[in-house]
């Protein structure tokens, strides 16, 4: 070691290394004292390190799709709006509303009896069925009078807030499990409807205007989401049908301007949504390695 | 050069634990070195201002609120005045932090930057990058650690972990593992019954050390081999489905559940034992499967975290954290047992030669040589190191740090540091250091080799 002999000058012996004390190669443990410094950083540090493992990667196409199903249900609380506003503002009738709400609900009723879906009888549902609007038009004084007096601008300031509500808490999924309980949106969106018709003028417009909601916010989305998980054409039609009418619920009360917005509200969430979610994966920058810790594999009893 | 050390951390005595005995067993090993070291931590209770532990070991006890699992609330500044007290009071150079866990040990590095002291951090854990509370602390670490002077981590992959997430060199990050004191986990042969094979378990019983696949594989190793014990010490959220479990299942033969144990009964637990089962999920360094192989157990462990490193082959078995494969691991072990084909006896004196808290106290008083020198840099490039740490987090960060400079010279006009009385050290047998020196020499000879090698200075 102390010889300080000039490369050239030195003799090769019998192949053994020029350094003095070759050194063992690093291992990545704990238990053997190894020479090497505590801080020493090999070439194998973080080769364990894993990136985005468990990144999706999207379609664009399926996710456009997808979002039908979310614009299905944003036009419904559109949809709902529009007949609030033409029977406040425009003095149509309620009770037109509620019978043609009764005849789309009786046309779903019995395609969805018809495929066979059906658990309870149709006795059984007969009865809940008069149980439930006979109760509704029983309490339709009460409710009419529940908010009566609150001011106006206050009604519309909880209404919008209980459809946004409903429209975050609302159940997506297509597949049939279900992760959010979907009486919560169901009751946000009655709430909505119900402090709504405090500014209707008669009982009997309060009580068609709440059948309505029922029919909407209670019945249709059980009908839809079956619809989806049955024929997703069969939706994506359903779907077209919710735009159209939405569009001319908007182009009575708001004009062309109010029709082109939505319209585009619908393509955006359609078209355009999808299309940056993609160009934003390319930020996506999940860590994954052995200090996670690991998931258990249990077997299923 | 013997140094004035303060070690900071939330976790210390009386609570148990095993970052609390890491700091007792550091700081007792690096004043039998001839430094001076103290330990603060919060009030336990009553207990609170100063105590004396062996050796002059003395431990501030700061009056704090403590907020969750004996973590204090994390104020930021309002440690600051008594922080400086002390370690004015006690002429200390390094600072020492543990646990990225332990609030006061990020404020006391973020103030005795500021006044100008080294310091050092412990990590003795990992961390996840995916849920909020993980990216919320990383982003703290990322602060307190912008302007440290070395982190020590327990295990290679806990090294990796904080490089991470704490975005920081590595040459600047040494590992030097926990220890164990070989003498307190002496093997008992006689202890362990020789008619059937006893199982030991000894874990906290949460879901992260694996609670849920020990529930589950007891009674498929249970079916198997009729004649194994287990003994199940430990208490928990899962400690009710492992009742139900043994109830389920008939086991009250077979499986003893023992309940928390203290750390000094361990060892006692550990020698009625032949095989010691390790089922968790995260695991920094996994000090109780030394503590086992101590003990004359063979292991066998989830192959998760640190604890690849840990533990030489021929005395672990691993297993994926799976419930096959911790069937088919302990199989395997019970047969290994059973036919004698592993000898146990020896486990005990290798066990000896790899971990000892001398070994860790000189490993990190190499880091404290490393860091003791080093100037300090302008306050401006101390700025510019938070400013890094992110768009809105870099500004909050540096106007933090601007405020603690503030609060300094505040506190310098309020409490001049010449009014401060400085402490009389411990009175200390000159001869501590050689006497330890000589009685190292028998060890190993491995730990020689490691003596040569320097820690190369980043």
């Amino acid at each position: 070691m102390s010889s300080v002999d000039s490369p050239p000058k030195r003799t090769p012996r019998y192949g053994s290394t020029p350094n003095p004390r070759p050194k063992k190669s690093w291992r990545k443990l704990l238990w053997v004292h190894q020479p090497y410094p505590d801080n020493y950083v090999d070439v194998s540090f973080l080769s364990q390190l894993k990136r985005n493992m468990h990144v999706q990667q999207y379609s664009f196409w399926a996710l456009s799709s997808d979002s039908t199903v979310i614009i299905s249900h944003v036009s419904t609380v559109a949809l709902f709006i529009c007949v609030f506003v033409v029977i406040y503002n425009f003095d149509w009738n309620p009770a037109w509303f509620a019978f043609s709400g009764s005849f789309f609900t009786l046309i779903g009723y019995f395609v969805w009896d018809y495929l066979g879906n059906n658990t309870t009888s149709r006795t059984a549902t007969f009865k809940s069925a008069v149980l439930i609007v006979s109760t509704l038009l029983g309490l339709s004084p009460v409710l009419k009078s529940l908010t009566q007096s609150t001011s106006s601008d206050s009604i519309w300031a909880i209404s919008v807030w209980l459809f946004l509500l409903n429209i975050f808490f609302h159940d997506y999924s297509v597949g049939p499990k279900k992760t959010v309980p979907p009486t919560l949106s169901t009751n946000l969106a009655i709430s909505a409807a119900i402090v709504l018709a405090s500014r209707l003028s008669t009982t009997l417009s309060v009580f068609s205007f709440l059948l309505f909601s029922i029919e909407l916010f209670g019945l249709f989305p059980i009908f839809s989401r079956w619809l989806r998980s049955y024929s997703f054409i069969g939706h994506l039609f359903l779907t077209a049908f919710l735009i159209i009418i939405t569009e001319l619920g908007m182009l009575r009360i708001g004009g062309w301007w109010a029709c082109g917005i939505w319209l585009a509200a619908v393509l955006s969430a359609a078209l355009i949504a999808p299309g940056w979610l993609i160009a934003l994966q390319k930020y996506k920058n999940e860590i994954q390695g052995p200090w996670d810790p690991a998931k258990p594999v249990l077997r299923n009893r | 050069m013997p140094y004035n050390i303060a070690m900071v951390c939330d976790f210390f005595y009386p609570q148990p634990g095993g970052i609390e005995s890491h700091i007792y067993q550091l700081s007792s090993k690096l004043i039998s070195l001839g430094h001076s070291v103290i330990i603060i931590t919060h009030a336990d209770g009553s207990r609170s201002g100063v105590r004396y532990l062996t050796h002059g070991l003395k431990v501030y006890y700061v009056p704090f609120f403590v907020l969750y699992r004996e973590s204090t609330f994390p104020s930021v500044f309002s440690f600051f005045p008594l922080l400086r007290n002390i370690l004015i009071r006690e002429r200390i150079q390094i600072v020492h932090g543990h646990a990225s866990l332990s609030s006061l040990c990020h404020e006391a590095i973020l103030h005795s930057r500021t006044m100008g002291l080294k310091t050092v951090f412990t990590d003795h854990s990992l961390f996840g990058f995916a849920d909020p509370g993980s990216i919320l602390g990383n982003k703290l670490l990322k602060f307190t650690l912008s302007d440290i002077g070395h982190v020590i981590c327990v295990s290679h992959t806990c090294k990796e972990n904080t490089v991470l997430r704490a975005s920081l060199d590595p040459n600047m990050v040494s590992v030097i593992p926990n220890a164990v004191v070989a003498s307190n986990f002496l093997p008992d042969p006689g202890k362990a019954s020789s008619s059937h094979i006893t199982i030991v378990v000894i874990s906290r019983l949460y879901p992260n050390k694996g609670a849920d696949l020990l529930t589950a594989v007891i009674p498929r190793i249970c079916l198997l081999h009729p004649t194994v014990r287990f003994i199940i010490a430990g208490s928990g959220p899962r400690e009710i489905d492992l009742e139900q479990m043994r109830e389920k299942y008939q086991l009250q033969e077979q499986v003893e559940l023992m309940g928390s144990v203290r750390h000094e009964d361990v060892r006692d637990v550990m020698v009625k034992g032949h095989i010691y089962l390790h089922p968790t999920l995260t695991e920094a360094f996994g000090t109780v499967l030394v503590e086992a192989a101590s003990c004359g157990l063979l292991v066998v462990t989830t192959k998760v975290g640190g604890i690849p490193e840990v533990l030489p082959s021929h005395m672990t078995i691993f297993s994926s954290p799976s419930e096959d494969s911790l069937v088919t691991s302990t199989s395997r072990a019970i047969s290994l047992i059973d036919s004698k084909a592993v000898d146990t006896s020896k486990f005990h004196d290798q066990v000896k030669g790899m971990y000892g808290w001398h070994n860790v106290a000189r490993r990190t008083e190499r880091v404290y040589d490393i860091i003791a020198d080093r100037k300090n840099e302008p306050l401006v490039d101390r700025l510019k190191r938070y400013y890094g740490c992110g768009i809105w987090a870099g500004k909050l960060f540096v106007m933090c740090v601007v405020l603690d400079v503030l609060l300094l010279r505040f506190l310098e006009w309020l409490f001049p540091a010449a009014n401060i009385d400085r402490v009389r050290k411990w009175p200390r047998r000159p001869t501590d250091r050689a006497l330890l020196a000589g009685e190292n020499d028998n060890i190993t000879k491995v730990e020689s080799e490691d003596e040569e090698s320097g820690l190369a200075d980043s």
